[in-house]
């Protein structure tokens, strides 16, 4: 299937698949998300385009898709449904795949009150399942939501979130039970630092029989500090830091925490690498690009581009 | 601003014996321009009671309420501070000093000399001046 | 209920201008239920608006209603004096009430007093909490009572986000998660199965964003 799509390729190959994210700029110029695209060209084997994260406006997603896919990067282009309705939302399905963006990430985004835009109605005409759903119709049947029949399908390796460290806990693997029967081939996480719970989550997905039918790609974000770390504890919504990883990071000095968070990045895909139903690492390395490639080396993970051929 | 010409209001619950005694009494030693009236309890107080005096010309309101704990309605005072603080929110709409309005809780001991409570009042209000409203 | 706040008073009095004769007419019902336009609330906006004026030297007359319900037109003719005397009516109903006031009569100036909030209930004494959007298609049989429409953030039908963190919303720490509601309600009632069965997306027809919704009954006309 699909195999216009170099990570589903790489996947289907059975290869531990690598992917990084680029945030677009909050400005029209193309530099910032091309110079971005260049310091993980080669070590990645797709990029995920961030849409508009955390409600703050920047450059298109879908535009800044493209533009990564000029340089020959292949783009995993997000797309989520707070602000856009069900017309929009596969109207833009409809043009990626015909901008020849093969991969995309179906999420609902962050709630317009954390942006810049807080008067902002918020869509949420669809949600993340449904829109996984609406992908996979449009591809498998060459439908829309009301059937209507098109007159050709996108071609798309489809993709959604998971978020193993929110609550309740209860529904988590539920929720990724659904999003694979709408119509997931792929998952990227929510950053891991708490192992224990993830691997909870995971064993939940294998009993179900989940990760024989889906590509799990656990997501690891390095932290630079432990500033960084008490940040993301305590106001970033969904992402769990457990103490002894914030006491780890405040046991060495001020100047060596970013070398720290890297090893510990390192080192949690080292672990990734070994679990028995993950196919892959997203690295969202927030700002921090230029160190993707030095995580990936360390983790033994570069070059990609054997990988590409190997699975060819 | 010469004392006589300062008006206030003192409504207080008739289960506190001194208040009720002043208010029968109709005051006589107080400052003329302090009009005093007896509450059921001070629960019955409405903010929008409160508002009404400022409308019609009074330079400050004094709720004089039981103790806590000592409501014989159980919660009466605890709603009137509530009123109270929803009135003083008003007045700060309205450009009028929050200070105007008073909540007092007489203490459990009633050790507190009424008199003194209302007139310390109305001479914080004799330095605050009257309100410039008309009244009319 | 309806549910709705008092404007700031500075706005009020913008929206009245020139108006030096306002009646102003209370609502009832739900706004009374809600401490935002009742009887009281209407006497303590009388107060203020007095003072508002007073204070800033301007002399203007404020006549003060109340209607059982300002959105049943056969309760709108009872203040149809006061109306005629006015120069301008300051509604303390919903939007409803306002809107209905305006087409009961068309030659008067009519403001609202009120923003109206939402479709709610009073939790408790003094709070009052968003619970229905008029979705025009009620989907509470299947989410044990508790509206993911109306009380999730994002409106997902299908499970919580990713920023559900111990029962509270990633949007306030004061919001309840609706997904952590519809989870322990369903637990309670040995259904949690039906959190597996994929919701396909809303009819929004139903609602608002089909079209301004007009319900006639044949039965209920004169």
């Amino acid at each position: 299937m699909n195999l216009e799509s170099r990570l589903a390729r790489v996947l289907a190959a059975g290869h531990f698949a690598v992917t990084a994210e680029c945030g677009p700029p909050q400005g029209a110029d193309s530099q910032p998300i091309q110079e971005k695209g260049k310091l993980i060209k080669d070590v990645v084997d797709a990029v995920n385009v961030t849409d508009n994260q955390t409600a703050v406006v920047r450059l298109s997603s879908l535009a800044s898709a493209v533009l990564l896919k000029e340089m020959g990067i292949e783009p995993v282009l997000q797309i989520v449904t707070r602000d856009r309705n069900r017309i929009a939302l596969q109207s833009d399905l409809l043009g990626a795949s015909a901008l020849g963006v093969r991969n995309v990430l179906c999420l609902t985004g962050d709630h317009q009150s954390f942006g810049n835009q807080k008067a902002a109605q918020g869509v949420y005409d669809l949600d993340s399942i449904q829109l996984v759903y609406a992908a996979r119709i449009m591809r498998d049947e060459g439908r829309l939501l009301d059937g209507t029949r098109l007159k050709s399908s996108p071609k798309l390796f489809i993709g959604a979130a998971a978020n193993p460290f929110a609550d309740p806990l209860g529904l988590r693997v539920t929720r990724l039970a659904k999003k694979i029967y709408a119509g997931a081939n792929f998952i990227q996480t929510q950053c891991i630092y708490d192992t224990a719970r993830f691997e909870v989550w995971l064993n939940g997905a294998r009993q179900e029989g989940l990760t024989e039918k889906v590509y799990i790609l656990g997501g690891v974000t390095p932290l630079k500090s432990v500033r960084m770390a008490e940040y993301m504890k305590a106001n970033v919504a969904g992402i769990e830091v457990p103490d002894e990883a914030i006491k780890r990071i405040k046991g060495v000095p001020n100047k060596d925490q970013g070398a720290e968070g890297i090893k510990m990045a390192v080192e949690t895909i080292e672990w990734l690498k070994g679990l028995d139903g993950v196919a892959g690492v997203h690295v969202m390395a927030i700002g921090w690009e230029e160190k993707v490639p030095e995580i990936l080396e360390a983790a033994g993970l570069s070059p990609r581009a054997k990988l590409e051929k190997a699975s060819q | 601003m010469s004392k006589d010409k300062i008006r206030i209001v003192v409504r207080g619950c008739h289960n506190q014996a001194p208040f009720l005694t002043l208010a029968k009494k109709n005051a006589p030693d107080l400052p003329p321009g302090i009009e005093l009236a007896l509450l059921p309890c001070s629960g019955k107080i409405e903010s929008h009671q409160i508002l009404k005096f400022f409308e019609q010309g009074v330079d400050g309101a004094l709720i004089i309420a039981c103790p806590e704990g000592a409501c014989r309605f159980v919660e009466g005072n605890l709603r009137a501070v509530k009123r109270v603080a929803y009135a003083q929110e008003w007045m700060e709409e309205l450009d009028l000093e929050p200070d105007r309005v008073k909540f007092h809780m007489l203490d459990s001991q009633a050790s507190e000399d009424i008199n003194e409570i209302i007139n310390t009042f109305y001479s914080a209000m004799c330095e605050l001046g009257p309100t410039d409203l008309t009244g009319l | 209920m309806i549910v709705a706040e008092k404007k700031p008073l500075a706005e009020i009095k913008a929206s009245l201008g020139s108006a030096r004769r306002i009646l102003l007419i209370g609502c009832n019902t739900c706004v009374a239920e809600c401490a935002a336009g009742g009887p009281k609330e209407t006497a303590l906006m009388a107060s203020a608006l007095r003072i508002a004026y007073d204070k800033a030297g301007e002399k203007i007359e404020v006549r003060e209603a109340s209607l059982d319900r300002q959105c049943v037109h056969e309760f709108l003719a009872e203040v149809g004096e006061e109306v005629n005397w006015t120069e301008a009516v300051l509604s303390l109903a919903c939007g409803a009430g306002v809107q209905a006031l305006a087409r009961f009569y068309p030659q008067s100036v009519i403001i609202p007093a009120l923003n109206t909030q939402f479709i709610g209930t009073t939790v408790e004494a003094g709070v009052w909490a968003e619970d229905c959007s008029g979705c025009g298609n009620c989907k509470l049989a299947y989410f044990a009572a508790v509206c993911p429409l109306t009380r999730c953030a994002k409106k997902l039908l299908n499970g919580p986000c990713g920023g559900s963190n111990n029962g509270k919303c990633e949007v306030s720490p004061d919001l309840d998660c609706a997904w952590q509601m519809i989870y322990d309600r369903l637990t309670a009632l040995n259904q949690l199965d039906r959190l597996k069965e994929f919701v396909p997306p809303n009819d929004w027809s139903t609602s608002h964003s089909g079209r301004p919704r007009v319900i006639i009954r044949e039965d209920r006309r004169v």
